[in-house]
């Protein structure tokens, strides 16, 4: 299929929707995310970041992966703001409204370069140690590996990788990381409230979104798990979607589906919980190119 | 690194009290997290001569330091096979430290993992309960600077580091810094 861009990209002919999933030393997630939107029929592309950071502009949409860039050094994500690569990737979605997609330390990438909530470099919000509280005590601190549950906060269409999603919409994900309690001023909170910038929260798996451990994980202001920029077109997410993209990566205590298909191969290669996430990137991309 | 330690044990920061013990400590090999911050910032044009990390904890009991709390407090924080250290509760001279960099940034993180898992294992683990008062820590990162620069130049580029926009050493959201010049 052939697509030619006008307006809103540089006018070039496009074969297949492409993304680039970023790899700085210490990302460990770049070939699962890339198989994620492989999955959705989209081109992937691991590009280091070591490469020629022009080339970056060849593609459609980016996405930052999990992992511990820089070893997390200084504190996580910081580092990887100063690679040019970042400078491009915030040229190119400010520009032409680029999709770019931070999961996990991507997340954690995206705000310290200050692309979310929304002004370059600037720091209105940080990902913090986590600190799981129960009635105000701290009880749970470092690195989380679980499943948990996450309620669809945003507003139907509100990012590009949520237009699949229905509002209010309660679905179980994996986390693993030791930095992901997002931190910010009230003023801030509210700002990102007004805005409907905020498209995920933590919650029980009755989809109540309680402050306490553990169903806010990891102390998140107002139980914050994911966030877009004011255009939508910039998403910050800790929890990881590319390990709920397919059934056999889904657990079965908190998806029944997969109990069901224990023993048929084919039906555990079919869909997990978030195959949507990537649909709806690809849906935006179609929308725009089209 | 050694000699910045021997001087730490006898610099305390803030005039530390008979219940209150402070524990440097930093990496025998040289740490990779000052060296990553060195490169990027030199990458930067910043014309940084040294980076050193020190990690810097202080322990509040409700009762005097005995020996048995140093000891159990190096046993915790320390490992003797990567990390040297110096640890302290008396009478010190704040100026040694001051002299030694350019200029020292110190962070300290709203709820910071380590210490808090440091006051847990103090109350349970050792079995002081509720003696230990609080666990905490901040990151020391002392820098020195080009000699040719004087002492305005040192203190804009540090200004630059710590203030907006960068906020390269601490996130403000969640991260309190102040800074010490040398004297």
């Amino acid at each position: 299929m052939v697509y030619r861009v006008e307006k809103s990209f540089e006018v070039i002919i496009i074969n297949e929707l492409s993304i680039a999933v970023i790899q700085f030393p210490g990302s460990n997630r770049e070939y699962e995310l890339a198989r994620a939107f492989e999955s959705v029929g989209m081109l992937s592309e691991v590009f280091r970041w070591k490469r020629n950071s022009e080339e970056l502009k060849r593609f459609h949409g980016y996405a930052l992966p999990g992992g511990f860039s820089y070893q997390d050094r200084n504190r996580a994500g910081s580092i990887a703001v100063y690679d040019r690569t970042i400078e491009v990737i915030a040229d190119e979605s400010e520009r032409y409204g680029k999709p770019v997609i931070g999961i996990c330390n991507g997340n954690q990438i995206l705000v310290e370069a200050g692309l979310v909530p929304n002004t370059w470099k600037k720091l209105d919000i940080g990902m913090a140690p986590n600190a799981g509280r129960k009635d105000g005590e701290v009880v749970r601190t470092g690195f989380i590996s679980d499943w948990v549950y996450v309620v669809h906060t945003g507003k139907l269409g509100r990012s590009v990788a949520t237009k699949l999603f229905d509002e209010g919409e309660l679905l179980p994900i994996p986390i693993a990381h030791g930095e992901g309690r997002y931190e910010m001023s009230d003023a801030t909170l509210q700002e990102l409230d007004t805005n409907g910038q905020i498209l995920w929260k933590y919650a029980t798996a009755d989809g109540v979104i309680d402050p306490n451990y553990p169903a806010n994980p990891n102390g998140s202001k107002a139980n914050i798990a994911g966030i877009c920029n004011k255009r939508g077109n910039v998403i910050a997410f800790m929890p990881h979607p590319e390990a709920a993209n397919w059934l056999y990566q889904m657990r079965e205590s908190v998806w029944s589906e997969k109990l069901e298909a224990q023993g048929i191969a084919e039906r555990m290669n079919s869909p997990g919980a978030w195959r949507r996430f990537f649909e709806s990137v690809k849906l935006h991309l179609y929308e725009v190119l089209k | 690194m050694e000699k910045v330690l021997r001087i730490c044990k006898t610099a305390s920061l803030r005039g530390v009290k008979v219940n209150e013990l402070e524990v440097w400590r930093t990496l025998k090999i040289p740490d990779p997290e000052a060296s990553t911050i060195k490169s990027v910032l030199v990458r930067m044009d910043y014309p940084l001569t040294t980076l050193d990390k020190l990690e810097h904890f202080l322990i509040t009991f409700g009762s005097e330091i005995t020996p048995d709390v140093v000891r159990d407090v190096k046993e915790l924080l320390v490992n003797k096979n990567k990390h040297i250290f110096s640890s302290y509760n008396g009478d010190g001279d704040p100026q040694r430290f001051a002299r030694l960099y350019g200029a020292r940034v110190f962070v300290e993180t709203d709820i910071d993992p380590e210490a808090t898992s440091a006051v847990n294992a103090l109350r349970y683990r050792f079995g002081y309960g509720e003696r230990v008062h609080s666990v905490r820590k901040e990151i020391i990162w002392g820098m020195s600077f080009d000699p040719a620069l004087n002492e305005t130049e040192i203190r804009r580029y540090v200004q630059q580091l710590v203030g907006e926009p960068m906020y390269f050493f601490a996130n403000p959201n969640f991260q309190k810094t102040r800074v010490e010049f040398k004297t």
